[in-house]
């Protein structure tokens, strides 16, 4: 046995902690395994990142939740929310008016310079002004109520399936908890999801659109995900060559003939989205599928270009982004975030590698990382003269001093470093923050590093409708 | 239902149907080959090869006639299109693009069966290829029994109508090669070899107990024709193919609320075979008869995946 | 000047295609340096066009055409009238995106590492910004062997922005000999003053014998047609 789940947990989840200590934790290993290995016969499962042909693994899962109290939830809302319009109306801006360079906000070349900044769309709009449908903002806690915006996703951001999933396992493993504590519910995402798609059909299309889920395929990492939501949304999933543009309309291929196409959540980089716009080299993608966005005949969930708004050279700058915009200060704050490219930021970094760390702006997956603190000396010498060659291709922000939640590892519960992902929809009706997300834990003691791709495992994000129980009933028998 | 999924699910069925049969055949071949004499044993493996149209592919890979050899070309050879685990390997690629659409018992029927080939060389002795060809047929049984048991829509109608064209295909060609050239010299029609290459086939369709059933007057040639042509009391029989595949194209026509040339061709050679007699059939030239049968069928094929906007 | 084009297409689809979907630029428009009468685009085939604009600003024509299909001829042709040029674009031309997007290493540049090198030994002499750009043309003019407009505008624009200057690629026609032929130049920004056409083909700015039709930071952004094999 580990240490005690009560002095893991937070004063005001005692309830938690008194569930973990009155659970054996034999039993709640033999539920995680039994979670582990519905997993894996669903089928859940992603590749590496750069490693095309590793089998596929499964992310472990841990059955400890992580809590959230509903006044925290109701701050962390308002903040997302925020957070989301700002990137909404900053991606209706720079490919339009462009007024926030006119104002002298950010430097044009941070934008123009940047190849997230995608000319081939500038001056088209969405359907109903809306870039940014779905959005997945990863986020840290160092203290009660200090949450960090860590990176936005604004492009395709994924692991909605395992919010879900998850959230399942834990009805099914452990039911006590659902019993004592009010659980926000999360499985109407399909739903909302399914919403915010029709409510973006271009004008015109009739009370009904047809709405697609487009997938590169099923050798694609996240292909489960993909089928899992056209499957729940119970509309069609489509692959490139199921779609033919014809006279600036999309149609899909049936056995009953062409159906017009209305709306599409295409989960397919910009890239390999039309092949006569974005890679002329490339026989992905669906040729004219820019035209029919462009005559405002499709809408795409997430519009093309987003990747200008997520980039993490933008990043640095999201709270003056957050500021013009919206009129108010960001109530999510950023990590502090030292642009290399500026000389004075650089000389910083070069000053203090073995306290920051540094990320390739366009890195992902933690790749191109340097963690200062546990890196070795011949890393952080690589890193120095990386930096100094182009600096413009770096940030450097510190290390926080990120919360833990308890967590089941071999030798019982220990405490383990946690980031999250809540899911942000912006339909033309509004935002609405789901209640729930995806906790990403860094299994390895002592480790920052969340990503599934170096060896981070996900865990149940509980958000409560109230501010918990005082304490767990032991029920009568119950393990 | 998208193109491309109606079609992955209709070459699923094709090429279980295919892997079946050739198991089926290997199976027939391995028991013909053990009760023969040399060398009517080693013309049992040249039929075999007849009957798949595989003849030319088998001279090309430099092997000669023998059970070892065919039994390996047959069953796992990699090199062979129209082995059992090549054909294993493309119903799985067909049903993991429509994954989502089957069950989790029809997925797994399809993987279990190619995972018996997995890291296997070779099909081994006439008792290891009989073995190997037993468990494919329990797998695809399990595929079939999986099928049935899934919600009777335009999934399980695909997979169905492949299997049907298939099936109506594989019985053409076996009828048709017994016909045309199995008998070494110097034996006789009706003597013991011919007598047991019968049997064979009827095995292959399994077809043994109900035969017993329907011909009381021992085994005879006509009645074996009679029973695989135009019998549709016999799931692998033409006439029943040709049936099952007149209903399965009036379900999905009833549901995309389209009719089309296949549902047309389908219909017409349906209404042939209801007054198709087998004794006019053996009169007129039976090769002739099974071969315009695959070809129209053939045609069928063609036609199906026009109607339905297969790329 | 009075540019007549009348230029033939042809378009190859090995294989055969049952719909094809193609990107055109091929229509000119009016502006200050330009006027455009009776232009046209015929096909030999039954398709449907439809006319937008690219994020440059560039008229872009989609061609829808049912298969199956293996070549398609498109005709492009009218008139082009070009007043007297120093190879400045007028100022009232409408410029969608600004000059500093068109500073930004592109995947479709040509790969030359003594562009550099070149670019520097040019305009050592230089005087001024203009100079630098023309004796930079000059070179590249020089240099030309046998390489076609094409590379020669996206060598200029590659060592352009190694130099600093805002470039990009163009497409139009070039009037010779009474007719007018495909051609492809750049143009360089220069502040104070605007975009400036420069010819490496012919060694000068881009003058009245130049129509102008698309422009873009790369060649692939101001291909006449996207999507299938333009038969040479």
């Amino acid at each position: 046995m580990g240490t005690s789940g009560a002095a893991l947990v937070r004063p005001e989840l005692t309830a938690l902690g008194e569930w973990l200590d009155t659970t054996d934790a034999a039993e709640l290993k033999r539920r995680q395994q039994s979670a582990e290995v519905t997993f894996r016969q669903l089928g859940i499962t992603f590749a590496v990142y750069g490693d095309e042909d590793a089998s596929e693994r499964i992310i472990p899962f841990d059955i400890v939740p992580r809590v959230f109290l509903a006044d925290e939830w109701a701050r962390l809302s308002a903040g997302l929310v925020q957070r989301v319009e700002a990137i909404n109306a900053f991606l209706d801006d720079i490919y339009g008016a462009r007024r926030i360079l006119k104002d002298g906000v950010l430097p044009e070349d941070l934008i123009f310079g940047n190849p997230q900044f995608r000319p081939e769309i500038a001056g088209m709009r969405p359907p109903h002004g809306i870039w940014a449908h779905i959005c997945g903002i990863d986020l840290v806690r160092t203290g009660p109520d200090d949450f960090f915006v860590l990176e936005d996703n604004a492009r395709t951001p994924s692991g909605v399936s395992y919010m879900l999933e998850n959230r399942e396992a834990m009805l099914r493993l452990c039911p006590e908890l659902f019993r004592q504590f009010r659980v926000a519910a999360v499985d109407s995402y399909p739903d909302r999801l399914l919403q915010t798609m029709k409510s973006v059909a271009p004008q015109g299309t009739g009370s009904n659109p047809v709405c697609v889920v487009l997938t590169p395929g099923h050798f694609n990492s996240a292909y489960y995900e993909h089928s899992f939501l056209a499957d729940s949304m119970g509309v069609e999933l489509v692959e490139a060559a199921d779609l033919v543009v014809d006279d600036d309309i999309v149609w899909m291929r049936t056995i009953a003939g062409r159906v017009k196409v209305d709306v599409i959540y295409r989960r397919i980089d910009d890239d390999y989205l039309d092949p006569l716009v974005f890679r002329p080299d490339s026989m992905l993608g669906v040729p004219g599928l820019i035209a029919a966005y462009a005559a405002g005949n499709v809408a795409l969930l997430n519009a093309p270009g987003n990747g200008i708004a997520d980039d993490k050279a933008i990043y640095s700058y999201m709270p003056e982004i957050v500021r013009y915009y919206t009129g108010a200060e960001a109530k999510l704050p950023n990590v502090q975030t030292f642009r290399c490219r500026e000389p004075e930021a650089l000389r910083y970094v070069l000053d203090h590698l073995d306290e920051l760390v540094v990320k390739l702006v366009d890195g992902s997956g933690g790749y191109g990382m340097l963690v200062g603190p546990t890196a070795s000396r011949d890393e952080i010498e690589r890193f120095r003269a990386a930096l100094i060659a182009e600096p413009h291709r770096y940030i450097a922000q510190p290390t926080l001093a990120l919360s833990t939640v308890p967590t089941l590892v071999e030798q019982g519960l220990a405490p383990r470093h946690v980031d999250f992902r809540p899911f942000v929809l912006t339909g033309s009706k509004g935002i609405q923050v789901v209640p729930g997300g995806l906790t990403r834990v860094a299994l390895r003691e002592g480790s920052l590093v969340v990503n599934s791709s170096q060896g981070g495992g996900t865990k149940d994000s509980f958000v409560l409708l109230d501010n918990g129980p005082a304490h767990f009933q032991v029920q009568g028998g119950a393990a | 239902m998208l193109s491309r999924t109606a079609s992955s699910l209709y070459w699923l069925g094709r090429y279980v149907e295919r892997a079946d049969f050739i198991a089926r055949l290997v199976e027939a071949t391995v028991r013909l080959d053990v009760l023969s004499p040399r060398p009517a044993g080693e013309i049992a493996w040249a039929s075999a090869l007849a009957v798949i149209d595989a003849q030319e592919a088998f001279a090309a890979s430099g092997a000669t006639i023998g059970q070892q050899s065919v039994a390996r070309f047959l069953t796992l050879d990699t090199g062979h299109p129209g082995s059992i685990m090549q054909c294993l390997d493309k119903a799985r690629t067909n049903a993991r693009a429509v994954r989502t659409a089957l069950t989790r018992d029809a997925w797994t029927g399809i993987n279990r069966a190619w995972l018996l080939f997995d890291s296997r060389s070779s099909p081994g002795g006439a008792t290891a290829t009989l073995n190997l060809a037993e468990a494919v047929k329990a797998e695809t049984r399990g595929f079939e029994g999986a099928i049935h048991r899934m919600l009777r829509n335009q999934t399980t109608w695909f997979i169905r109508l492949g299997q049907a064209i298939e099936r109506a295909d594989n019985t053409a060609r076996l009828l048709d090669v017994k016909y045309h050239i199995l008998l070494p010299e110097g034996e006789t029609v009706g003597g013991v070899v011919d007598r047991d290459q019968w049997t064979t086939i009827l095995q292959t369709v399994s077809a043994v107990t109900a035969y017993r059933w329907l011909y009381s007057d021992g085994l005879a040639p006509a009645n074996v024709i009679d029973l695989l042509i135009a019998r549709p009391e016999l799931p692998r029989s033409l006439a029943a193919s040709v049936e099952e595949t007149v209903e399965l194209l009036s379900l999905l026509a009833k549901r995309t609320g389209h009719h089309g040339e296949a549902d047309r061709m389908a219909r017409g050679r349906h209404a042939r075979m209801m007054k198709t007699r087998s004794a006019d059939v053996i009169l007129g030239g039976l090769h002739q008869y099974l071969e315009s049968f695959i070809e129209e069928n053939a045609e069928l094929h063609f036609a199906i995946g026009r109607q339905f906007k297969f790329a | 000047m009075r540019i007549a084009v009348d230029q033939t297409i042809t378009v190859d689809f090995p294989g055969s295609l049952s719909s094809v979907t193609l990107a055109l630029r091929v229509t000119p428009e009016d502006s200050h340096d330009q006027t455009v009468a009776g232009w046209r685009i015929g096909l030999d085939c039954d398709a449907r066009l439809s006319t937008g604009r690219d994020g440059y600003g560039n008229v872009l024509t989609m061609l829808y055409a049912d298969g199956p299909v293996d070549r398609i001829e498109i005709h492009v042709g009218g008139e082009i009238f070009t007043g007297p040029s120093s190879g400045i674009l007028s100022a009232a031309h409408p410029e969608p995106l600004p000059p500093s997007l068109f500073l930004r290493q592109s995947s479709g540049q040509p790969e030359a590492p003594d562009l550099a090198a070149l670019a520097i030994d040019a305009i050592e002499e230089a005087d001024g910004d203009i100079d630098r750009l023309h004796l930079l043309n000059v070179a590249l003019h020089r240099r030309a062997d046998d390489s076609g407009p094409d590379v020669l505008a996206g060598m200029f624009v590659a060592a352009a922005r190694r130099l600093s200057y805002p470039a990009r690629c163009v497409s139009g026609y070039l009037a010779r000999d009474g007719g007018a032929t495909p051609h492809f130049w750049a143009e360089a920004y220069v502040a104070d003053i605007g975009w400036i056409g420069f010819d490496p083909a012919i060694g000068l700015s881009a003058g009245e014998d130049h129509a102008r039709v698309a422009n873009a930071v790369d060649l692939n952004g101001v291909a006449a047609v996207v999507g299938g094999r333009v038969r040479p």
